[in-house]
């Protein structure tokens, strides 16, 4: 035991003695550690800090319920609570809350550029915190996180009125914009990619998008199809329905539904009207149909056919 | 009734003995000793018998008493499962009422039980020391933490609101 000692105090003054502490404090296991800390509680009787001489992956474990700020909150608490909860395993630990390991990497992870593991910490948590505070001001998303430009020369968002249709879903957004593709955008990963859209093909520019938790579906103006792709995988997969006028949409998960309402220019007085449902499986790429069925009873005997029509359709 | 009691003891109600760090003997079902991964790879090492006492040389009587108050609790509680780490995100700091009356304790007791439950592997105990300290925390601001765990400040005020300044955007909530 002695040899070390005389190793560690013949150091020269100019050697920083802290680094190479830490360094051995590195290599105890929690048996040591565990021994350490009993001896040090010996000598320092009952005013110890005891959570700071914890061994610093039960501080981790503690750190790992709290807020994803707390480390930096407490750092002014002592120099010995700031020497532990400045490390990068505490932060990262924290962040583990907020940002897990099968998320996809955040675009300044894979970006070109010298990105320390102690910048990319901040990085993400600015980001969460500006999230949380529901102030992410669309200029700083879109410039940090998405760079548009990569992707299309004519994609700027200048103008609302080039925005077609807009489908929001937990943490992602897209839009048809009007010079035909589709972006899609993970707004917590900056995660993004343009689903290309045949401008002028046979099913005719994209009208309308849904998206799901896994889906995002879109709906043509002209032909019968839907394309649906996985926003997880981006595979693409498609159906195809009997009509395409007067159908209402709407999708959860991996399913898409869509409704068939009539349209008839005379509606009689008691008629029954029928409504038809396709409910499409990603998963199994097959659909099922059934029928709603309601008997209108009252429809005002002298209303104008106009009128009737419009009832008919809400009933 | 005859036959029952001439048959075997139950290995999971058979007595052990543990040897403590301050040389105390207790005496402990081995199925509530087993909470303890540690002792249970101890058993399986040794051999079924487990007749000699087994040294814990990490842990004193007082606080063997209460690890092993804590085991009797939950001697029937399922092993816990190897995925309960795979997404940590949103970590309740939840604690039932048993285990809650039973970290009532001194600060001391309580960093040492973590000790404990972290050196005789005890996960499920060690979730709930941690758990407690946490919410001994949350909410709280720096000085209130000092307060609470007894802390000297060893900042120089300059240093101090350096700091601050610092971690000022962590109290932007």
């Amino acid at each position: 035991m002695a040899a070390p000692i005389e190793a560690f105090e013949k150091l020269a003054l100019s050697t920083p003695k802290i680094p190479a502490l830490h360094e051995v404090s590195r290599e105890i296991n929690t048996t040591t550690s565990h021994d350490l800390h009993r001896e040090s509680s010996l000598m320092n009787a009952k005013r110890l800090d005891y959570l700071a001489a914890l061994p610093v992956e039960l501080i981790l474990m503690i750190f790992s319920y709290l807020d994803p700020t707390a480390p930096f909150l407490y750092q002014s608490v002592s120099r010995k609570w700031r020497a532990v909860l400045s490390s990068p395993q505490v932060l990262e630990d924290a962040l583990a809350q907020w940002y897990s390991a099968a998320d996809p990497p955040m675009q300044f992870e894979n970006a070109s550029g010298p990105h320390s593991e102690h910048e990319i910490i901040y990085l993400k948590l600015e980001r969460m915190q500006r999230f949380r505070n529901a102030k992410p001001s669309s200029h700083t998303v879109f410039q940090t996180s998405i760079s548009l430009d990569s992707v299309s020369n004519d994609s700027h968002i200048t103008n609302l009125i080039d925005i077609i249709d807009v489908a929001f879903y937990g943490n992602h957004v897209a839009w048809i914009h009007k010079s035909g593709p589709v972006y899609v955008v993970n707004l917590r990963t900056g995660a993004n990619f343009v689903v290309p859209v045949e401008v002028g093909g046979p099913l005719g520019p994209v009208w309308r998008i849904y998206l799901t938790n896994q889906l995002l579906v879109l709906q043509y103006s002209i032909g019968k199809g839907f394309y649906a792709y996985d926003l997880a995988t981006q595979e693409v997969r498609s159906f195809q329905v009997p009509s395409k006028t007067n159908i209402h949409v709407a999708a959860h998960g991996k399913l898409v539904s869509v409704l068939f309402y009539p349209v008839r220019a005379e509606i009689p007085g008691h008629a029954d009207i029928n409504r038809a449902v396709i409910v499409w499986d990603f998963e199994t790429q097959t659909s099922q149909s059934f029928q709603i069925t309601q008997t209108v009873l009252h429809m005002p005997p002298h209303c104008h056919p106009e009128h009737q029509q419009r009832l008919a359709r809400y009933l | 009734m005859a036959a029952a009691s001439t048959s075997a003891v139950d290995p999971a109600k058979k007595m052990i003995m543990l040897t403590t760090s301050d040389n105390i003997d207790i005496k402990v079902e081995r199925e509530v000793a087993e909470r303890s991964i540690l002792i249970k790879n101890l058993l399986e090492d040794l051999g079924s018998e487990g007749d000699e006492p087994i040294p814990i040389p990490n842990v004193n009587e007082a606080v063997m008493k209460k690890v092993l108050e804590w085991c009797e609790q939950h001697r029937k509680d399922p092993p816990a499962t190897q995925d309960d780490d795979s997404d940590s995100r949103k970590k309740s700091t939840d604690i039932d009422e048993w285990d809650q009356k039973f970290m009532q304790v001194d600060q001391e007791m309580l960093f040492e039980i973590i000790l404990a439950a972290n050196y005789l592997d005890i996960k499920a105990l060690l979730d709930v020391g941690c758990k407690t300290v946490a919410n001994m925390i949350k909410g709280k601001s720096p000085d209130e933490i000092r307060k609470t765990f007894n802390i000297q400040n060893d900042f120089t005020p300059e240093e101090e609101d350096q700091i601050r300044r610092e971690n000022e955007w962590a109290e932007d909530r």
